[in-house]
């Protein structure tokens, strides 16, 4: 069991700039092997902290901690009231140098029209190891191309690792909302010295039934699949350690006041390791108050 | 044999995700139908944010059930640096959420 608290802290300053900030409180209960006692340990983790500065709608300059942006899964769903599916896809961890960066980032609108946008996010970080904000040195970036008429977006993206052995990581995303149902598929390809690996998600929210507000329009099936590579045996990379593949079955159940339910189950099958089943249950809670007064404006 | 298996269960998945979802729009079709065109002959500015608001927030989460106008501006700017919105699409999406 692990109850969470993610506070995300906004403050715009002027019309160009603003500080923003999560944190992931986490209290994590264990059993001490099969029949034993029940131990509980705390974990802090401060997931980004930043200064934003609007230069135009082409460019923003971006200062501090940040989410490594690499493919969609560790800057867009990994906060805990957007995931669908509570437990992370095993490529999740590629590219990312441990999720977080330190240090410079750029990115922006290069173009946009009705019919297409191109969008770019470029990023050096230095190595820390100060409690709290470690991060690797590396650069990289990603490139996405969103379609508005039919709410598709492609994306590519790359990092150099540039501390200890250097490596690449390259991956590809996907992102589709048609505007006619409320399904919304989404995808990651991944690799690096690891091996390779991909996800793809599909989410139906029954809103079309009886209207998003009923009973049965409340729920959202999911599925997921996933499956990575193992090439080289890598210490401490965040994956799988021989070839793993995972189907996972989700349901989400929206609530009013922003609250959620959620439960999944998934098998995981491991090469030359044993077969497990993986249970999720989850309910999170959203809200959001004005930290101190202001301008109502 | 088993990749194979979860590739061809994964893909069905997938294809039958899409099929519900768009044979529930066909029995829809007249409401959408509706609101689209409403839409596009009146497009005030809350509701082009609104279209924006889906197209590019909407990607990852669903709007906020209530916010202050204090609240979204400082959801809005956070929204412009995560889904690179320009100046046009940041003021209309404010317009939005926060009349």
């Amino acid at each position: 069991m692990q109850p969470v608290l993610a506070p995300v802290l906004s403050v715009p300053l002027g019309d160009r700039w603003l500080i923003e900030s999560r944190a992931d409180l986490r209290e994590v209960y264990f059993q001490n092997g099969p029949g034993g006692s029940y131990s509980n340990e705390g974990f802090a983790t401060l997931e980004y902290l930043q200064l934003d500065y609007n230069a135009n709608s082409h460019l923003t300059i971006t200062a501090g901690r940040f989410l490594t942006p690499f493919n969609i899964y560790n800057e867009r769903i990994t906060p805990i009231w957007i995931s669908k599916l509570q437990d992370a896809p095993y490529v999740a961890s590629i590219g990312t140098g441990q999720g977080y960066s330190d240090g410079l980032m750029l990115r922006g609108n290069v173009v946009s029209t009705n019919d297409f946008a191109i969008n770019y996010e470029g990023y050096f970080s230095v190595a820390s190891t100060i409690n709290k904000l470690t991060s690797q040195r590396g650069t990289g970036g990603r490139v996405s191309v969103f379609i508005p008429h039919t709410r598709l977006e492609l994306g590519t993206s790359y990092r150099r690792t540039l501390e200890g052995t250097r490596f690449n990581s390259e991956g590809a995303d996907l992102t589709w909302e048609p505007y006619q149902a409320p399904i919304q598929i989404r995808g990651e390809w991944a690799r690096s010295q690891s091996g390779f690996g991909y996800w793809i998600q599909a989410s139906y929210r029954l809103s079309q039934i009886k209207g998003d507000s009923s009973l049965i329009g409340r729920l959202e099936p999911v599925f997921r699949m996933q499956q990575f590579f193992r090439s080289e045996a890598v210490p401490n990379d965040g994956l799988p350690t021989t070839n793993a593949q995972q189907p996972t079955f989700g349901l989400n159940y929206y609530l009013p006041h922003e609250v959620r339910l959620n439960a999944s189950y998934g098998r995981q099958l491991m090469a030359n390791a044993t077969n497990t089943n993986v249970w999720d249950f989850g309910i999170t809670y959203r809200f959001l108050f004005p930290a101190w007064p202001g301008a109502s404006r | 044999m088993k990749t194979r298996w979860f590739t061809i269960a994964a893909g069905g998945c997938t294809l039958l995700f899409c099929t519900l979802a768009l044979a529930q729009d066909k029995q829809n079709k007249p409401q959408t139908a509706q609101s689209a065109s409403l839409h596009e002959t009146a497009p005030s500015e809350s509701a082009r944010g609104e279209k924006l608001f889906r197209t590019n927030c909407g990607r990852c989460h669903n709007p906020p059930e209530s916010i202050s106008p204090r609240e979204a501006r400082a959801v809005v700017r956070h929204m412009r640096v995560r889904a690179t919105l320009t100046d046009e699409d940041e003021r209309l999406i404010l317009k939005f959420l926060a009349p």
